[in-house]
């Protein structure tokens, strides 16, 4: 290990080996390299098969800094002597390491990957196996988690930005979430409501899904609904109904973000809720409805200006509830249908309904007989959404994501 | 020049015959090439060293894919020309 052979031991090493005596080994060793050193000196390249090349390369003039006090200096051109080793050569050489291929990387890896690659920098090469198997469990660890995470992040902010939900969302977990906090919200208000009337109703209906989100162990759920509830006691009714409205919203979906991320640890719960739910939602519904009409004659009584816009502000609060009804009787499995925009491209749609932009592929496959270039659908086109298991695809599987890419990569060559 | 003319050049210096001297030169490969794998270094005065170089895994991105590639560690041949036969060079 590091030893240095130098000449003495060389021609000891030849002459063992190729039966040559110790004069004319040494004789033939300084000759070799005295005929490599000559053809060198004159500008020529050796090529000796067994070992390699003798390359002269000319290095142009380039300006540098002197590293001690700063200034500027020129290197003068020059010619310089490279070495390329044979492959036969080489591949001895690298022996202990040619078991190893180039690995694709996932592109989320990278950082982590270049971070690592700068601290086992100083490591020797020889427990470089190690480092190797490591790389690749944190590639798959990122491939695994990232998607995860961007669902989190994602799903969040969407379901406080957007009050009224959507009837496109399917998602096994946030629908059936959002009729289990429906369900939970209008329950109690529906029982007040029989039993008392006037103001009574008004702040203990408000004060249900305050509480019933503190359940949820959602503290921002409460401390919002909170606000709610005093912006209820304000002295208009439609303050009242607008908070009432706000306050109902935003506890409903903060319960079933919490529901959404508690059942989607525990599959099995799940399982149960879903089996309970279309039974209860119906008379929850009616209940809201109930509510909406006392409170609507009450205030009538008092204002008969606002009539209008309570009749609105009362349809806008049924209209939540109604989606939501609609999501209930849709299983998930059923095929549903979204419109391209100019916001809303395959991209998208597969990024919202199955989480993963890259399957996206899946719903071109399932709507080819109409669409064009993927690139060119135009703004106002009806896709159908199919369900996954239609293709047996799995968006936490990244094989299936391979294979999601790969069609991708399918379509785009048709229409080359 | 290539490999066939320097072998007759090297075989009528050291007296030998061409078969004998190929055969004389892959030997000094194969011996130069064991010494190497086993992390020694070849010195020759006047001319250079042929040393192990080591090549530390990395990350390339491939030019017409896009894809990114962690290349492996490996093990090279490297030679360092002497000081003398550098500064020989140079001035051509």
């Amino acid at each position: 290990m590091n030893n240095k052979i130098t000449m003495p031991a060389l021609v000891a090493l030849l002459a063992l080996k190729s039966g040559l005596t110790k004069e004319k080994s040494e004789e033939f060793l300084r000759e070799f390299f005295k005929l490599i050193s000559d053809t060198l000196k004159e500008g020529e390249s050796v090529k000796i098969k067994s070992l390699g090349t003798f390359k002269i390369m000319s290095v142009e003039t380039r300006k540098s800094v002197n590293i001690t006090n700063g200034e500027e200096i020129v290197i003068p051109g020059h010619n310089r002597i490279v070495f390329v080793a044979s492959r036969e050569i080489a591949e001895e050489i690298n022996a202990p390491f040619s078991m190893f291929d180039s690995v694709e990387l996932h592109p989320d890896a990278e950082e982590e990957i270049v971070a690592s690659l700068e601290t086992d920098n100083e490591r020797e090469a020889s427990k470089a196996p190690v480092n190797e198997e490591e790389f690749k469990v944190t590639v798959e660890d990122e491939g695994f988690k990232a998607p995860a995470q961007e669902e989190e992040a994602n799903d969040l902010p969407k379901s406080e930005m957007k009050p009224i939900p959507e009837e496109n969302r399917i998602e096994k977990g946030v629908a059936e979430s959002e009729e289990t906090a429906g369900e939970e919200t209008n329950e109690n208000p529906g029982e007040e409501t029989d039993e008392n009337s006037g103001e009574e109703t008004e702040e203990n209906s408000g004060e249900e899904p305050e509480e019933t989100a503190g359940a949820e162990t959602d503290e921002k759920g409460g401390d919002e609904a909170d606000e709610a509830a005093s912006q209820k006691k304000g002295k208009t009714g439609m303050k009242f109904i607008m908070g009432f409205v706000s306050g109902l919203v935003v506890a409903m979906l903060l319960a079933g973000a919490g529901y959404y991320f508690f059942i989607y640890k525990n599959g099995d719960i799940l399982k149960d809720r879903s089996e309970d739910v279309p039974q209860q939602t119906v008379s929850p519904n009616d209940s809201v409805n109930k509510i909406v009409n006392s409170k609507n004659n009450e205030i009538i009584e008092e204002k008969v200006e606002g009539e209008e816009k309570k009749n609105d502000s009362a349809a806008a609060l049924i209209t939540p509830n109604e989606v939501t009804a609609e999501v209930d009787t849709q299983p998930s499995d059923r095929v549903v249908k979204d419109v391209i925009g100019p916001h809303n491209y395959l991209t998208t749609m597969a990024q919202r309904h199955y989480g993963d932009y890259n399957l996206w592929a899946f719903i071109y496959e399932e709507n080819k007989s109409f669409l064009g270039h993927p690139d060119r659908i135009k703004p106002g086109t009806e896709v159908v959404v199919p369900p996954l298991s239609k293709y047996g695809i799995d968006p936490k599987n990244p094989e299936d994501v391979k294979k999601a890419k790969q069609l991708g990569i399918e379509i785009y060559k048709r229409y080359k | 020049m290539d490999n066939k003319r320097f072998i007759e050049i090297l075989s009528e210096r050291v007296g030998l015959d061409k078969d004998r001297t190929s055969r004389v030169i892959d030997q000094l490969c194969e011996v130069i090439s064991e010494t190497v794998t086993q992390e020694d270094c070849v010195v020759i005065s006047s001319f250079g060293s042929f040393e192990p170089k080591k090549k530390m895994e990395r990350v390339v991105m491939h030019p017409s894919s896009g894809k990114k590639l962690l290349v492996p560690p490996r093990l090279t041949l490297g030679f360092k020309p002497s000081t003398l036969l550098k500064n020989e060079i140079k001035g051509i």
